[in-house]
């Protein structure tokens, strides 16, 4: 096992400097956007940055490295911090993403695979990412490959029925190298996803379909390095899903007060208090 | 099912047209380990069987779920592999259409889309299997091909074709047997074939309408009309060049499509003449804007005007000035 080094303190410390880098260029590219999604953004900051800077099997300076291990952003809408993710990892310099959202850019509300290197997937219309995921791990069996795929999915996007197809798919194959994680953030556009429309257990549902299943507090790294070391499962022959439990808006103590905010502009003076709640690390969790 | 007559070509004699497609299957599975199939619990009703058999590791039976059935594809396709995605064209186009157009047509991965029971060839199925809108839908989608064709043999050209091409193509299967009067030409994807001459009146036709408009063609020509018809297995690319000329050289344009008349090939068709501002008459058959009723399919091409005498019947009236 190489659990001893993966938690090493000096790693965990990195990521979570990573996490606040991450975020305070979300906020940044969010004020440049003019609004975006900042909730769902800053909730899945820290799964994003242990998978890119620990995880994954990536090379920045090949993009389409056959062996890579693949990512897809189900939840589209997370670009705001996915792309300065990939920025930071190298894909691409960060200025390349200053003309966001104007005529002819890479970089909109969602993410193109076609124009944003490191993008393995183009999605934006939610339940489509956990479909194009269980298809990659069929592929890498053809293909006789040793890549694993991991998909970052919402929680209120497990309301699409495309999702639960592709869960018995995961199930029936047994597709051992697929991680679904779930940024269990509680809140979609509208509300509370329990008055919206229930989606717990979670947990239970995905074991009824044939998943290994680990539930974790979403903002904690040494706690994602352990779920994610613990890949693939030990029998090799259940797909993994992950309940990353969140907040929404974290890192930014007013969007984080009552985790209702999923959308939207800052002023001027917003940015300056979220990007000196992230810097100073004090929130409300 | 199957009906027309009988017909020899060289080495799918007898066929229909989902035993050609399903022979060229394993063809290319044969001469490319890129090739998947994926089906959606109709792998017999497709004719897929003889690849699953033969590629059991790159064959997937995806159970009744057709979203995720074209989602996997796209992961199979950004993975680098070339997936046939095989279903009843209804459900193909309609419950899966989002993905798709999403997950194929927007990041332009390469994908074909083979589907049977195409228009009113599924004959007493019903409503809910009549694929009326799949052309429709399909010829929205940028990046897009769409291709119809007439036959065993060239439903085994198009899935050729298909494979060479680059980016998602969908073929729509039809049920005909009969010749399209095309015989010995390549199949050349994005073009028209003159399967008929004449200068009076154009028919433009796809799938297995193609041969009752040659049918209706040559009883035409014994009242004295010339008429042209041009075979269009490919509905997107539309070879605009050939229904400009028809429309410079022939008083009548006629479009037959087991199809309904709105966004398929009478559409595509409709919208190259009005860009261009193109006078000539058109009259498109095929199913009017309803629902078509139970009735074995030959009986429902009947019923709505675009079996041979069908298409005679229009020709004639729009030549006469009467339509």
């Amino acid at each position: 096992m190489t659990a001893p080094a993966q938690r090493s303190d000096e790693l965990i410390r990195t990521l979570e400097s990573r996490a606040r880098e991450i975020r305070e260029k979300t906020i940044r590219l969010g004020v440049q956007s003019g609004s975006t999604h900042f909730g769902g953004s800053l909730s899945m900051v820290d799964i994003l940055v242990v998978l890119y800077f620990h995880v994954l099997r990536i090379d920045p300076q090949r993009p389409q490295w056959e062996e890579r291990d693949r990512f897809i952003l189900s939840k589209g809408h997370g670009a705001t911090s996915y792309c300065p993710v990939l920025a930071t990892a190298g894909f691409f310099p960060d200025s390349k993403m200053d003309d966001i959202n104007h005529l002819g850019s890479a970089f909109g509300m969602h993410i193109d695979m076609r124009k944003i290197p490191g993008v393995d997937m183009s999605t934006g219309s939610l339940g489509h990412g956990l479909p194009i995921a269980v298809g990659m791990a069929l592929a890498d069996r053809v293909q006789k490959k040793d890549r694993r795929v991991f998909c970052l999915m919402g929680d209120a996007e497990q309301n699409e029925g495309s999702i639960w197809e592709a869960a018995q798919a995961a199930g029936h194959f047994k597709l051992g190298r697929l991680c679904a994680i779930v940024d269990r953030n509680r809140y979609s556009s509208e509300g509370d996803t329990e008055e919206i429309l229930a989606i717990e257990p979670l947990h239970e549902k995905y074991a009824a379909f044939g998943w290994q299943v680990r539930r974790l507090d979403g903002h904690s790294i040494p706690a994602l390095l352990d779920a994610f070391a613990g890949l693939p499962a030990a029998d090799g022959a259940k797909p993994t899903a992950i309940i990353a439990d969140t907040v929404k808006g974290k890192g930014v103590s007013f969007m984080e007060a009552g985790a209702t905010w999923h959308y939207g502009a800052l002023s001027e003076e917003d940015e300056a208090r979220a990007l000196a709640d992230i810097r100073s690390g004090g929130t409300t969790r | 099912m199957p009906y027309g007559t009988t017909y020899n070509v060289d080495t799918l004699e007898l066929l229909t047209s989902y035993e050609g497609y399903g022979r060229t299957l394993v063809e290319l599975g044969t001469a490319h380990p890129e090739v998947v199939v994926l089906t959606a619990d109709l792998s017999r009703s497709t004719r897929a069987t003889d690849f699953f058999a033969a590629f059991p590791e790159r064959a997937f039976n995806l159970g009744i779920a057709e979203q995720n059935m074209v989602g996997c594809a796209a992961g199979f396709a950004a993975s680098g592999l070339v997936p046939f995605v095989i279903n009843i064209a209804t459900f193909q186009t309609m419950r899966s259409f989002e993905q798709i157009r999403s997950d194929f047509g927007y990041p332009r991965l390469k994908g074909i889309f083979m589907s049977i029971w195409s228009g009113l060839s599924g004959g007493y199925v019903g409503a809910t299997h009549h694929a009326i809108e799949d052309m429709a839908l399909m010829r929205l989608i940028p990046n897009m091909a769409v291709l119809a064709p007439a036959n065993a043999e060239d439903t085994a050209a198009a899935t050729h074709a298909a494979y060479d091409h680059p980016g998602p193509v969908y073929i729509r299967i039809a049920n005909g047997m009969d010749p399209s009067g095309n015989e010995g030409n390549p199949f050349v994807l994005g073009t028209m074939a003159v399967t008929h001459e004449g200068s009076d009146a154009t028919i433009i036709a796809c799938g297995s309408q193609v041969a009752d408009a040659n049918r209706a063609a040559r009883r035409l020509a014994d009242d004295g009309l010339a008429v042209r018809v041009l075979y269009c297995h490919t509905v997107k690319p539309l070879d605009t060049a050939a229904v400009l000329a028809a429309a410079r050289e022939t008083r009548v344009i006629v479009t037959v499509e087991d199809h309904t008349t709105i966004g398929g090939l009478g559409g595509a068709v409709a919208e190259t003449l009005a860009d261009t501002g193109a006078a000539t008459r058109l009259v498109r058959l095929g199913v009017p804007d309803t629902y078509a009723p139970i009735g074995y399919a030959p009986e429902l091409y009947a019923h709505f005007g675009y079996d041979a005498d069908g298409i005679a019947r229009a020709v004639r009236q729009a030549t006469s000035g009467s339509g």
